[in-house]
Formats: C-alpha cells, structure tokens, sequence
C-alpha cells in the first residue's frame, strides 16, 4: 500500500469489535465482511488486529469479551463525498444487520476508540493513543452515566457521530419518530444511540448540515422561542411539528462528514470545549449554548 | 441506609459515608471536546485523555469500575504511516 492512501479524499479507516463468543468464527465473520465491503465498492488495503491490553478493563468478565479490529480502506473508484458517505452509512448498517461484529466507526474523518471500563483505562487498553504519532486537531472524550437504559460495551460513547450527556425521557417517542422517517435503529441500543442514529440518518439520506440536523432533533424550547425573529420562529414551530421536540440533553457531535466540530445547546446539561490555538494560549470554556466551528 | 458526611454531625461508623456534596456531580456523563486550531498534536488526545480520568466520579464507577468511555480523533494518518502497518 502506498502511504499517499492515507492522505486521499478516498481513504476511509473502519474500526470493528468482535464479541468473543464469536470467536470461533472469527474467520468466517471476516469473509462476511470483506464480501460486504467487495459489494459497497469499497478496496481494503489492509486488515489488522488492533493492539489491545484487557487487563486494563477491570474484573468483570463481560467487559473483556471483544477483540478490536481496525482496517484502513478506500473506495475502487472516485466518487461525490455525499455518496462516498452514504454508502459508508449504508456498509455500517448492512454489517449491524448481517453480523455480529459491532462497527465503532466507520468514517473518513475520524476514528473512534473505546471501552467498557473506566476513563483511567481507555490508554491502557488502546496502546496506540498513547503512541506520539497519533495526533488528532478535535478530540471528543465522553464517561457514560447510565440512566434509563443498561450499562453495555455498546452504549458506551462517542458513537458515530456525537458524544451525548443527556437523559432522554421520550426515548419511546424519538425511536418511533425516528423508524417513521426510515431510520434502523441499532440493536438494543440507548437513547443516545438511537439519537446518533437519526443525527447520521438525518444528514446522509436527507441532506441535512450538522447544524440543520441538530436544530431539527433539538430545537430550541417555547420560552426561547419568543425572542427570534419571526422568521425563524416559524421554522422551529414547523420542526416541533413535524419531527418534535424528543431529544434533550447536550451533544458534542465531531461532524464526519465535513470535519467540523459542534457543540449543541441541551437543558442544564454541561459539556467543556478546550480550545487552543497554534503558539497561543488555552481557552476554557463550559457553557450551555451553542457552539459551532 | 446512607448517612450525610456532613461539618458537626455525627456519623456511626457501621455505615458506609458518602459527601452530599460531591454525590451532586455523580448524575450524569462527562463531555469534554478539545480542538486544536493548526497543526494536529499528540497534546490534544492526551489532555482530553486526562480530563476524563479527572471525571472519572461522572462514569458510574463502582469498584474502579465505570459504564463505559471513550474518544473520537481525528484519523490519524502520520501514525498509520510511521509505523508502517499501513504501508505494503
């Protein structure tokens, strides 16, 4: 493989979890997977094991049941970025359906990293973070506490799209809302999870921004409401409408698919956003509103 | 049966002991985003890194356990290539 790969507008990495009771099958589940990329159009360029240290997760054994994979590819031929992406979406949701495997990122932008265990661990068991070539300019890091769904390796965040620090009360609602629109849902999946769901459906089938998306999935309460202009009003009225007002909480999202960054207004929820320049000094900053780069 | 840890009252030692104060911050995930304007760093990833050890008591961690956490990055090329795993 030439190492101009990494730099095409082609080049995408998929990051995978195997579940260990699948590890007999390791081989097959692969041929799977490589026949779904071989359909999608999509070349692999090479297929790795990713390092992983499992003593890093703690005592209990479920937390110690993936094998991490990781696979730099590029599509055969070029294509448009809004069909580059999606069909990554759409490669995303064929092997969610088709195997066991768990896709953690499948992106051109950014890759993610992440575990069943605590924060103090995620270096430990990924030793390639640490590693002084991986460099990155956003990084979204998120600690999941449980609310209205189980503790699972899968709900542990970021996903796709989006880091999420929010209870969604209307889950039900926002699922169903969701499904109406086409949105698949992932498997036993969180609130947050379903939210990142309909985010990346949202923007890859119906052409949606990130911003345009997260204000339609958030938009803004009654009470705020009263100080926009006329205007806009009425396009949050409409949004309230049609989709409905079924997430809350605060959403760091990193954009994949444009490589941009935003940080969504959600309740009394607080995320922090560090911001520094080349040479400059550090910027802190921990608000409520919203923020886009 | 929990008991408060509070300034002049008393607290029977039978019973575990948690700070009212600090089980206020224990309700929800933690979110940092860290950007970089300019050149990607290491920096960047490790001091995101740090900042989710330090909001380790927002992960639902029980017994050095939490529910889960993790980070998104930027694809990191110049690693891909530094290390030559990438490169056939």
């Amino acid at each position: 493989m030439n190492a101009s790969w990494a730099d095409s507008q082609r080049f995408f990495v998929a990051h995978f979890f195997l579940p260990k009771t699948e590890k007999g099958r390791v081989h097959e589940w692969l041929a799977v997977l490589r026949r779904q990329f071989a359909d999608a159009g999509a070349r692999i360029l090479l297929e790795r094991r990713g390092k992983t240290r499992s003593d890093a997760l703690g005592k209990t054994p479920e937390r110690l049941s993936q094998n991490f994979g990781k696979s730099p590819l590029s599509w055969s031929n070029p294509l448009p970025k809004n069909v580059m992406d999606k069909k990554l979406l759409k490669l995303q949701l064929r092997i969610e359906r088709e195997t066991p495997l768990y896709p953690l990122s499948i992106s051109r932008h950014t890759v993610v990293y992440k575990v069943y265990g605590s924060p103090s661990g995620i270096a430990h068991y990924f030793p390639e973070l640490s590693d002084p070539d991986c460099v990155s300019r956003v990084t979204i890091g998120h600690c999941r506490y449980s609310t209205n769904t189980w503790s699972t390796f899968e709900r542990a965040q970021p996903f796709a799209l989006l880091g999420h620090n929010g209870e969604i009360n209307t889950i039900e609602k926002l699922r169903r809302e969701g499904q109406m629109i086409g949105v698949q849902l992932p498997r036993d999946g969180s609130d947050s999870q379903d939210l990142d769901r309909v985010l990346h459906t949202l923007i890859v089938d119906y052409g949606f921004t990130l911003a345009e998306a997260m204000e339609i999935v958030f938009p803004p309460v009654l009470e705020e409401l009263k100080w926009l202009p006329e205007e806009l009003r009425m396009m949050y009225r409409y949004y309230r409408a049609a989709f409905g007002p079924f997430a809350q909480g605060t959403s760091g999202a990193g954009d994949a698919l444009s490589g941009r960054m935003r940080l969504q207004r959600g309740c009394l929820r607080l995320a922090s956003v560090v911001v520094c320049g080349d040479g400059e000094g550090t910027g802190f900053y921990k608000r409520t509103g919203c923020l886009a780069l | 049966m929990f008991f408060a840890s509070q300034e002049g009252m008393v607290v029977p030692q039978c019973y575990p002991v948690i700070n009212l104060r600090s089980s206020e911050e224990h309700d929800s995930c933690a979110l940092i985003c860290n950007i970089r304007k300019g050149a990607p760093s290491h920096g960047n990833i490790k001091r995101t890194l740090q900042a989710l050890e330090k909001m380790g008591h927002r992960s639902g961690m029980v017994d050095g356990e939490g529910d889960g956490c993790g980070v998104m990055i930027d694809i990191p090329a110049a690693f891909g290539r530094a290390t030559c795993n990438w490169q056939i």
